[in-house]
């Protein structure tokens, strides 16, 4: 049972707990040290946070999953890379092979009687525009600008000003929503869907289906699809997407994912 | 904060300033190192603000994928952990917004019906009951698993104090700095969180 606070001369319960992370104003540590009440109620927070520090620790292996994120991401952004001292030149000299190409297009126009201008030679291609390289709208928010993809063959084409999709790799664990106009078929949808073998369990209820099903990464993609095609909408945000193998990163091996999906209906009706 | 402690802390910060300029010359395993310090933490933080494991993974995944990104240029005007801890925070809570915006139901209470259900027609999804793998959760005690169920049920801002002071390092002043509120705001959210989840557990 919860220790009742309200004692006369102890400290408030803001204190008590201050104390217990290193906080405490000088006088209500003393006070705090000698009584037995604030001892009790400061035990009571030590066993809390220990619960709730264990209860939010982190998944094992999950160091190595990040930094095989971090590395997947190395390779999707290898590209050429213009770097940002670069980019100024690069418009610059966008800018000169503009102005040039416009100035020549006035003369073309306005002298275009000269004879100098008889044989006018056509305008050449130009870089045109290369982008700002800033904060546009296809631009990452948290690092605007930090680097810029070009493709492969210098520029020559359309401009591009694109970010490179990070690949992810898919959490040990995975819950979906799916919403259908009909759950009646959800068992039999799965069971055409899921690779021969899976370990997998499926529970009806009043509301909707949920299953659980434990998968490899790239089972669980295929399954993902799967569903898709079969006309489910996936509500949730969680990779893996349908039809979207280019933002994961796959493992491959044996790696098991936990795979939950709860399907509700979604019928107007 | 005791003396023993503060010179763990110095020790610390030392230590990753010598890592952020070993992986600057190109050793990769300074940044694995970073990795191995410092991901409980974010996970941490994330768990903290998205109450979910899954999102709190993948937003720990994008921190580091961010930090490596950056790391070269990183100038060291704040310690490396304050740099993460905001991208943490930041990246957590976009993560929190952008659930909420989408209506995802692992942001809502365990007891919250579907949207446009009524309140008493029992259609619930019980999505936090099966929130571990049913081995992890054999071994998570019972005790560790009412915390956790009443940790999501807590308001956002008592919980983000309470589970930013539980890792480890981070002072009243860390957070009010993460948190953008003054010290006695933050003694005060955190003494309100535990006061109600040590009311709900019975402790």
């Amino acid at each position: 049972m919860s220790e009742n606070v309200e004692q006369t001369g102890c400290p408030s319960f803001d204190s008590i707990s201050a104390y217990l992370d290193g906080e405490a104003e000088g006088q209500e540590t003393a006070h705090i040290e000698s009584c037995a009440h604030c001892q009790r109620i400061l035990a009571s927070l030590r066993t809390l946070d220990e619960v709730v520090t264990r209860s939010c620790q982190p998944p094992e292996g999950l160091s190595a999953r990040i930094l095989a994120a971090c590395s997947a991401d190395r390779e999707t952004a290898s590209p050429t890379i213009i770097p940002f001292w670069g980019r100024s030149l690069v418009r610059y000299a966008a800018a000169i092979v503009v102005t040039l190409g416009l100035a020549f297009a006035v003369k073309q126009t306005v002298g275009g009687t000269s004879p100098d201008h008889a044989s006018p030679t056509p305008p050449s291609p130009t870089i045109a525009d290369v982008g700002t390289g800033g904060i546009g709208p296809d631009s990452n928010p948290i690092d605007p600008g930090m680097t810029r993809v070009v493709s492969a063959d210098g520029g020559n084409t359309a401009p591009v000003n694109v970010m490179p999709v990070a690949k992810r790799l898919v959490t040990s664990q995975v819950s979906h929503v799916w919403g259908g106009k009909s759950l009646d078929r959800v068992e039999k949808d799965l069971s055409a869907q899921l690779p021969e073998g899976a370990k997998w369990g499926l529970t009806r209820d009043n509301a909707g289906v949920s299953i659980q099903a434990s998968l490899t990464d790239e089972q669980l993609q295929k399954l993902v699809n799967g569903i898709h095609a079969q006309g489910y909408d996936l509500f949730s945000p969680e990779l893996p997407q349908p039809n979207q193998e280019e933002r994961v990163k796959f493992l491959g091996g044996s790696k098991k994912i936990i795979y939950q999906a709860r399907f509700v209906n979604v019928n107007d009706n | 904060m005791s003396n023993a402690l503060a010179e763990e802390r110095e020790r610390s910060i030392l230590e990753d300033r010598e890592l952020v300029e070993r992986f600057k010359r190109g050793d990769q395993s300074a940044f694995a190192r970073l990795v191995d310090k410092h991901s409980a933490k974010a996970y941490q933080i994330a768990y903290g603000v998205v109450a979910n494991r899954e999102d709190a993974e993948e937003v720990t995944q994008d921190v580091f994928v961010r930090i490596h990104r950056a790391l070269p240029k990183f100038r060291g005007d704040a310690e490396f952990t304050t740099w993460m801890y905001r991208i943490a925070m930041n990246l957590a809570r976009n993560k929190y917004r952008w659930n909420k915006s989408r209506g995802s139901q692992r942001n809502v209470s365990i007891d919250a019906p579907l949207p446009g259900s009524d309140d008493d027609d029992g259609r619930h999804i019980d999505l936090a009951e099966t929130d571990l793998p049913p081995d992890e959760r054999n071994q998570v005690d019972e005790l560790e698993q009412q915390a956790l169920e009443e940790l999501y049920k807590l308001p956002e801002l008592y919980r983000e104090a309470l589970v930013l002071r539980n890792v480890k390092e981070l002072s009243y002043e860390d957070i009010s700095a993460l948190l953008g509120c003054k010290l006695g705001t933050v003694k005060s959210r955190i003494a309100r969180a535990r006061d109600e989840l040590r009311k709900r557990l019975g402790l």
